[in-house]
Formats: C-alpha cells, structure tokens, sequence
C-alpha cells in the first residue's frame, strides 16, 4: 500500500496554472525523486502535500486516508515531516534548542505544567534533550550544538536541518532539494546517508532534487514535472533518457547522449 | 547504532563559537569568585535595601518591580510572540479596576482580587489575540491601539464597576515597606514563570512561530493556538500587574491610563532589550525611577528645568565633537555643521544677544520631574533602535555571563540588529 499518494492535484495562482492534474505515489520505504525545470511546480506541490496552500482540486492520501482538509501541523502529526528549499530553521536559536523545538509532538506535558516546571515537564525535557544530543551525535553534529544556526554556513545548515526534521520523529520525509549548494563530492556522500537514513531510521523519503546523478543513484522511483504537469515517470534510468525530459532540461535541438 | 556521517570534510567552513561559550575550562581564581560574589551581593543590596535608606521615597520604589512585570508582559508579546501591542494600558487597567472592584468595593482579600485581576487579564488577552489571528502587522498595532483608547473611554468609565470619572479606591494591603517587597516576590514569580516558559515546549513553540510560522507548523506546532497561549500569557502578568499598581496608588482613575502610559511600556520592553529579562528588568525600573531619579540626583532636575541654557550647553559639546570628528575623518560636511552649531551655542551663551534665537529658546516649557521620561524614553529608543539592538540587555549580558562564572567579554551577547522578525507584518 502506499504510503503517501496525491491525487490528481491542481492549483492556480490568478491566471497561473501551477499545477494541473498532478499524481504522486510514494510506496513504503521508498525514495521518490521529483526532478524538473525551476518553475515547473516541484515545491508548490509539495507545499499541497503539506498543506501550506490548497489545492482546487485534487486530493491528498497518507496511508488509505484523506489529509487534504488538515492543517499542516496535523499532518505534520501523522508523520509527514519537511525541509525547505531555504533551510527551514529557527535562526535565532541553538542547533539544540532547534532540535528540542522539533520535538513539539513528542513532549509529553502542557504549557502550563512547563510554566510552573511540574516534574512530569522537567523529566520529560531531559528525555528530549538527550534524545536531541543523541541524534547530533548519530548525524556528527555534537560540534555544532551550542552554536547560534544564525551563523552557520550554508551546507551546514542543510544537515542540521535534515537532523531538526529527524527529531520531529517523521515517518515519510520530504525534502525540499537537499544537495543545494554542496559540491558534487559532498552530494555524493549525501545520498549514501540519504541510504542510511532509509535504513536506520526506516524512512519512507520523497525528494525535490536537481542533482541529476544523486536521484539516478539513490531514486527508486523518479517523476518528471514541467510547466505544473507530470512530464515522465518511471525507474530512474526511464525519466533521465525520456525524450521529452531531455527537451524539457536541455531545449529543443540537443540529441540524447548529451542528457546528463 | 552506527553513526551516519553528515559531516564536511571541507576544511574552509569555520564554525564561530562565541569564545565565552567555547572556554569551558576555564574557572574563575579564588579571587574571582570573590569579586563575583561582591558584585551580586551589592546588587541584592541594592534591591532588597532600597526602602530602608530611601524611606521617602517608598512609594516610588514600589513602582518598579510592578512596572518590571508589565515590561516583561509586554515582552512575552512582542519579543516571544511578534505581536505588538500599543493598547497595554488597557491590559493593565482592567488588572486595577479588577482588584478595586474586588478588593475595594467588595471588602475580599487581596490575593484573590489579584488572582481574578489576573485571570480577566487573561482572558481580555485572549479575545485580542482571536482577532491577531486574522489580522496582523501595522493594522493590528492599530487595532491594539484604538482598542486601549476605547477601553480608557468606555470600559473604565462603567459607573458602577469602576466607580466612573471618580475612580475606585484599591486599599493597600499592608505598609508600604511590606508593600514593596510583596511586589519584588510577585516580580520574583512572573520571572520564575517567564523563565520556565522560554525553557520549555510553549516557549519554544513561540519563538519559533514568531520567526517563521510555517517551519514552526512543520514542527507540528499549531500556530493559532500558540499565539492564543502568548497573549494570554501577557494578559495574565499585565492584569498582575494593574493590580499591584492599583494597590499601591490606592485610587484608581480612567484618566491614568491613557495612550501615554501605553507607549512608555513599550519605550521601557524595547529599550531594555526584546527577549532579556535582566535588560527588561533594569530598563522598567529605571523608567519607573526616573521622576525619583530626576529629584534625587542633585543637580539633575536643574539642568532639565533650564533647557534654555543646557540646549546650547549640549549643542557646544556637539559642535565640538562634530568638528574633532570632522577634522580626523577630513569629512567636510561634519566640520562645518559642527562649527556652525557651536558657534550658535557661543552666541547664545555669551552675552551679546541674539534676538531671535534667545526669545524662542525661552519658549521651551521648564522640563518637570513628571515629563521626564516623554523625554528620556524616546531619545533611549533612538539610541537603541540605532546602535544598541539588544538594548540595556545587551550591555548587562557579558556581566551577567561574568558572574555566572565565565571569562569577561565584551563581546558576549552581542546583538547586531534590529532583528526584523521582531514583529511579524
């Protein structure tokens, strides 16, 4: 069964069609790659499968039910967890303290017994905080606990963010192009711990990427989109060779063997 | 588990730890400690002493712990939360008139006038931050603005609960000794309370929604509900608030809470730095001193009252600073406005007269005691907004992070901006 699927999404901004018609399965323990032209509704989809905008028509499954009237923070309840094209952190806060505010969900007390510091609230803090420090230390990033996510450099952001949305305990992920700026060495490298992820944590992943050889070599599955609509689906190896894809990358004159 | 390497093997990206963060080996020398001891002990003597060697004066005194809880409320709203609030006269009115009419008019004890004073805080907060939801930015400080001018207007003149144009007695509790420090215990508690917030879920949760509310939705936090909670929050010390301060001025008016009182809270939160209860602390106290400050500190109200020779008096200093200035950065435009304003000021001091000038400068109303801080909060907020971000928070942190027993550094809590999220458009 899958475990996430959109159906049929469709989304206009005023005389924009953005998306049209949309589909998108993601199976269990798969990694799903999303490729395609900027502008061609990547990340406007994902954002109708997170819930930021609504979609006029379509709708959107996680594991047989329908989400599409939730908000985002219930979907992000069920398991759905996200990172953004723009690094998606508390900035003004700690890489711990953007750890511990990812474990919203799993923090066991109310505001009030946090207020008044029951012994429920300062237990349960303490789990969290050990479970923020373990997962720093799992992602080797107990360095960088301390420090202001202000300051960070760029590539450094994008790992403490993929630990933040760890910490939301996430059952399907949704990445939000998480090889931008990394060189082609360190891509490499982030798609054998995309594979570890997979494994260690048993993530279901789905993935806006532009990386071209990274989807090919981690992809289970890869959907071409462009100008809002589904272009190519298939096996990786399928979407990079499709005609229409290498068009759609590369314009109108250039013959196969040059796609990527 | 096996570790997952995330890491860069770029050897160029250098992480910039604070140095004080990163010294953790270093501990202070006997003498050190000692210092630090001193210091902490002559801060608690200061506070803790202060209406015994100013026993003139108490009533004054007390105003500052309740104006520190009305700061540190109206914190929780612009600093936590990202909402500003222009009609915080109102939050704290309806704690005064709650508690005088409670206390007052129905003879019940004092803790329970302040514990219903604070719930209705709450709850008015709550009705506010309902339509905070819907709109935001400059349109809902405008909201917030004309809701405190309605409540001056209607709500406060209810005859029968407020005691209308009258206003209603709020008897003090206890001598005002005691009263003080009934206030610094309050105070002690609405900081414990602020403190345990910002360290768990809730604080968290506002921190995060008021800096990008759709990461903090990704986190699984529901932004509506949680900015609920910080107004609500900031109703609850505000109402704490308004009912010490109606205890302690024992009569409570609609005319006292006008749009005035409204700005000098959010001036006293925003020169004491957003998010730094210490700076919040030290910036409300002194706004709430400062008619006192201006008494006592001799020569202090002289130079106020006569602003027609100490406005020359500064504008020479200036002059002189912006033509050393101007000399060493041969920036021309500087020297020569500086030399022109000093050369006004040695007119004007000097005995020739100059007639235009002198008439005018005699127009200038004599400075009270009262007036003060019209003055000396909006120069503050200048100051600050320009080139003091983090406010008097700012300067205290490198003390505070001393004492606590690090190496000193200047540099420690450094804020470089206004940071822009501060409130959400």
């Amino acid at each position: 069964m899958s475990v996430l699927e959109a159906r049929e999404l469709s989304i206009r901004f005023g005389g924009v069609q953005a998306a049209r018609e949309v589909s998108i399965t993601v199976g269990e323990f798969e990694i799903v790659g999303i490729i395609g032209p900027n502008g061609a509704g990547k990340t406007t989809t994902f954002n109708m499968i997170t819930g930021f905008y609504t979609p006029n028509s379509g709708s959107v499954w996680y594991r047989g039910q329908d989400i599409t009237g939730l908000k985002v923070h219930e979907r992000a309840a069920l398991g759905i967890g996200r990172t953004f094209q723009n690094v998606g952190l508390v900035k003004g806060s700690t890489v711990r303290e953007n750890l511990l505010t990812a474990q919203h969900l799993s923090a066991r007390y109310g505001v009030v017994a946090g207020i008044i510091g029951s012994p429920v609230a300062v237990d349960e803090e303490r789990v969290m905080r050990r479970r923020a420090d373990a997962l720093l230390e799992v992602l080797q990033l107990g360095r960088l606990a301390d420090t202001r996510v202000a300051g960070l450099p760029y590539g450094d952001l994008k790992r403490v963010e993929i630990a933040t949305v760890l910490a939301t305990d996430p059952e399907v992920l949704l990445l939000d192009e998480p090889s931008s700026g990394m060189g082609p060495e360190e891509s490499e490298r982030l798609g054998d711990v995309l594979l570890e992820l997979r494994r260690e944590f048993g993530l279901t992943i789905a993935m806006i990427e532009h990386h071209v050889p990274l989807v090919v070599r981690v992809c289970d599955y890869v959907y071409c989109l462009n100008f809002g609509e589904l272009l190519a689906e298939g096996r990786p190896e399928h979407v990079r060779n499709h005609p229409e894809v290498v068009r759609a990358y590369l314009g109108e004159d250039v013959d196969e063997e040059a796609a990527v | 588990m096996t570790t997952i390497d995330l890491r860069s093997e770029d050897p160029t990206e250098v992480i910039d730890v604070p140095r004080v963060l990163a010294d953790r080996s270093w501990v202070p020398s006997a003498r050190g400690w000692l210092a630090r001891f001193a210091v902490v002990f002559a801060v608690v003597f200061v506070v803790l002493g202060a209406p015994f060697y100013l026993h003139t004066r108490q009533v004054d005194l007390a105003a500052a712990p309740i104006y520190a809880i009305i700061a540190l409320s109206l914190n929780v709203l612009i600093g936590y939360t990202g909402t500003i609030s222009l009609g915080h006269q109102a939050f704290v009115g309806i704690g005064a008139f709650t508690t005088a009419y409670v206390v007052g008019q129905h003879h019940q004890p004092f803790l329970l006038g302040i514990a219903i004073a604070a719930a209705l805080g709450g709850f008015q907060a709550l009705i506010l931050g309902g339509l905070a939801l819907r709109i935001s930015g400059l349109y809902f400080a405008l909201i917030t603005l004309s809701y405190g001018v309605l409540a001056q207007e209607s709500l406060f003149n209810i005859k029968s609960l407020t005691g209308g144009g009258a206003g209603a007695t709020a008897p003090m509790p206890t001598p005002i000794r005691t009263y003080y420090f009934i206030c610094l215990g309050f105070l002690a508690l609405v900081l414990y309370a602020d403190w345990r917030l910002m360290r768990s879920k809730g604080g968290r949760a506002l921190l995060a929604l008021r800096e990008n509310p759709r990461v903090a939705a990704t986190f699984g936090i529901n932004v509506k509900l949680y900015t609920l909670v910080g107004f609500m929050v900031s109703g609850v010390f505000a109402g704490i608030g308004g009912a010490l301060l109606a205890h302690r001025d024992e009569v409570v008016n609609s005319v006292g809470f006008d749009f005035q009182l409204a700005l000098l809270f959010v001036l006293m939160t925003v020169v004491g730095g957003l998010r730094n209860r210490t700076g919040i602390v030290i910036s409300a106290s002194l706004f709430a001193l400062l008619k006192m400050l201006v008494q006592e500190v001799p020569g202090f109200q002289r130079t106020l009252a006569r602003w027609d020779l100490t406005l020359p008096v500064l504008f020479l200093l200036g002059g002189i600073a912006a033509v050393a200035y101007g000399v060493h950065k041969r920036n021309r435009i500087v020297l020569a406005v500086g030399a022109l304003a000093g050369l006004l000021a040695v007119l004007v001091l000097s005995p020739v007269r100059v007639p235009y000038l002198e008439d005018r400068l005699a127009e200038i109303p004599v400075l009270t005691p009262e007036r003060a801080s019209g003055v000396v909060g909006p120069v503050l907020l200048l100051v600050v907004l320009t080139r003091l971000p983090g406010g008097i928070g700012q300067l205290v942190k490198p003390i505070q992070l001393w004492v606590s027993g690090r190496r000193f550094d200047w540099a420690a809590g450094r804020v470089k901006e206004v940071v822009i999220t501060d409130v959400r458009a």
